[in-house]
């Protein structure tokens, strides 16, 4: 029966209680099949007797070969029916648990996203009577109730349920269109207690190593590009729009402690962040999902900031192709300057551009990544959500070639559909996966894997929605669909995608860069572009 | 001509046989009734995991359908042998 994993190749709709019914009848199957056994128990299993007795007959061997003959038939076919009868009982019994068990698998996935969808309802009738005060306890309790439901926290329900019972996320559907609302909703709580906590939004500001770029939303919710310093010095021609400074570093710097809106405290913040970022470091060229996964794991995770890693594949020859790493939530509470941060989240299921969207465009552009040029995402979490959003997104589209998402434990199902080949990797006692209300990744090309890895022997139990646990999985699956028909297409998603970023080609290296991003507050003065003119 | 002994012993013989019949058919009509209840099971779903319980119910059915038939070549064997015993019998006595 089935193994510790299971693939979309529809969407799953099952009435829970007719599964329970299945599991009893498939029980009482077993019952008879035992039954059957027991009849047989009762039949001797030696059966020489008549033909020993026939054999003292002198002269009539013809009727005592006849009944020798049958007796020996009899006696090779019972325990290879008694042998039969034990294990078709064993399986007929284990068929029924797994029945049982879906069924409790539906009934709590259910359950579980409808007291999420609830919570988001009752929260966003709060905000008919916004009161400051209420708002942000209220809102501030919203992160303790998701964190509670992925690592179960003692004392909130639904954590225990979700870490112990909520064995199953995919195959609800509880209406995409009510959580998106909700979330919606949520985010614009969520920003007004950020903007009574912190002040108004002015964008984002991504740090690389060759330069920085600021952007902020326009009202039409995409990005707008404001500025770009480059940090590589006077000698270098900039393109057009760029701002040409004589102490790039020093001014980069100024520029983002301006942007923050504070003073010399956060450049010296930024001037650490800035240390980390790295400059081109080789890696081992990632040819399969769990090599992307192990990479994304190595991003570091910072408080302030949020970090992103681009990977450059060279090849001689050709031009180079591009993954972009978008780790999960690093920061719970409204308006932190991490952008990957619970504001993100709410903004990404609402189906709205976010900052951390915007983030990763600008980290795109600072790494090198000309138009036309084979781009893929990869996100845990929060980042699966970003890394979908990404690739539907127009801006990204018309300028880029993407050829693959990979996402581990994102609720990517409310995300717009795309025609990029998508693989999506659901643990089912994950349940940040479901807090988009809907099943998955349901359009046409999107591959979902869905795996237990609490009855998978090998994957260690270090948490439901644990990077790690989403890193071992995708190992245990490469292994698998070699040999697996479930997972041709899985398998399918991983040969498309080294073809179409060239990582089959000879003499092929991958590089890595990363860039901080910082969600900016307060007034800012941008320095007027000079790119395009001078040295 | 057959002893008074060998006469004695294939008397024995009936009962045995006439039990032993009785219950490989009782097993064969619970296999059956196995086979029924676990179709009766089945259950209208879609969706990946659906596609795996309905694979497991039909290999578990033919299953179900192959041991059944067994079982009944085994009261066939049975009833053979207690027949060619009758035989026996006849042709001794």
């Amino acid at each position: 029966m089935a193994g510790w994993y299971w693939t979309n190749d529809a969407h799953t709709q099952v009435d829970p209680i007719l599964l329970a019914e299945a599991g009893v009848r498939a029980g009482l199957a077993a019952d008879s099949v035992q039954q059957a056994r027991w009849y047989l128990s009762s039949v001797p299993s030696n059966w020489a007797t008549a033909s020993t007795v026939l054999a003292l007959a002198p002269g009539r061997l013809d009727l005592y070969a006849d009944v020798r003959d049958l007796e020996q038939r009899i006696n090779e076919s019972l325990p290879v029916i008694n042998q039969m009868l034990t294990e078709l009982g064993e399986r007929l019994e284990d068929y029924s648990r797994w029945l049982e068990m879906a069924s409790l698998i539906y009934a709590s996935a259910e359950q579980e996203v409808t007291v999420y969808q609830q919570t988001c309802a009752l929260v966003s009738r709060v905000e008919c009577s916004i009161n400051p005060g209420n708002l942000t306890g209220i809102v501030a309790s919203v992160p303790s109730y998701i964190k509670a439901m992925t690592t179960g926290v003692e004392g909130v329900s639904v954590g225990i349920d979700a870490q112990h019972q909520f064995r199953g996320v995919f195959g609800t559907n509880s209406g995409s269109a009510a959580t998106a609302s909700s979330a919606a909703k949520l985010a614009g709580l969520w920003n007004v207690a950020a903007l009574l906590c912190w002040g108004a939004s002015s964008g984002v500001v991504v740090q690389g190593p060759r330069g920085a770029a600021w952007a902020r939303l326009q009202g039409s919710g995409e990005g707008k590009t404001i500025a770009r310093v480059h940090l590589s010095g006077a000698n270098v021609e900039l393109p057009e729009g760029w701002t040409h400074v004589n102490h790039p570093v020093s001014r980069a710097w100024a520029l983002s402690a301006e942007a923050v809106g504070q003073d010399a405290g956060a450049a010296t913040i930024l001037r650490t962040v800035t240390k980390s970022i790295s400059g081109a470091i080789r890696h081992a060229v990632p040819l399969s999902a769990a090599a992307l996964l192990q990479e994304l794991r190595e991003v570091p995770t910072l408080k302030q900031q949020g970090l992103i890693r681009i990977l450059r594949h060279d090849a001689p020859g050709r031009e180079p192709t591009w993954t972009v790493l978008l780790r999960g939530t690093q920061q719970w509470l409204p308006g932190t300057s991490n952008p990957q941060d619970m504001q993100t989240n709410l903004q990404e299921v609402a189906g709205q551009v976010s900052d951390s969207h915007i983030a990763a465009l600008l980290a795109m552009e600072l790494a090198g990544i000309k138009p036309g040029h084979s781009v893929e995402f990869v996100g845990h979490s929060q980042g699966g959500a970003v890394a979908l959003s990404l690739a539907a997104s127009e801006e990204v589209v018309e300028r880029y070639n993407v050829v693959a998402v990979l996402t581990a434990g994102g609720p990517v199902g409310a995300t717009p559909k795309t025609d990029v080949q998508v693989l999506a990797l659901e643990n089912l006692a994950d349940v940040v996966p479901a807090l988009d209300g809907i099943c998955g990744s349901v359009a046409d090309g999107h591959q979902v894997v869905y795996f237990d890895a609490g009855a998978t022997p090998g994957l260690s139990d270090v948490g439901a929605h644990s990077l790690e646990t989403y890193v071992q999985a995708a190992a245990a699956l490469d292994r698998e669909s070699t040999q697996a028909m479930a997972l041709e297409q899985y398998a399918f998603w991983q040969e498309q995608r080294v073809i179409q970023m060239g990582l089959v080609t000879a003499g092929v290296t991958t590089s890595s860069m990363s860039f901080a991003a910082t969600r900016v507050r307060g007034s800012v003065s941008v320095p007027e572009p000079t790119g395009g003119r001078s040295k | 001509m057959a002893s008074s002994i060998q006469e004695t012993l294939f008397w024995g013989f009936a009962a045995i046989d006439e039990d032993s019949m009785a219950e490989a058919a009782a097993a064969v009509q619970s296999l059956e009734d196995a086979r029924w209840t676990l179709m009766a099971s089945r259950v209208e779903w879609s969706g990946a995991a659906a596609h795996q319980a309905e694979e497991a119910l039909n290999e578990l059915g033919c299953r179900l359908v192959e041991l059944r038939e067994s079982a009944e070549e085994l009261a066939r064997l049975l009833e053979l042998r207690a027949s060619a015993v009758e035989t026996a019998k006849a042709e001794l006595w």
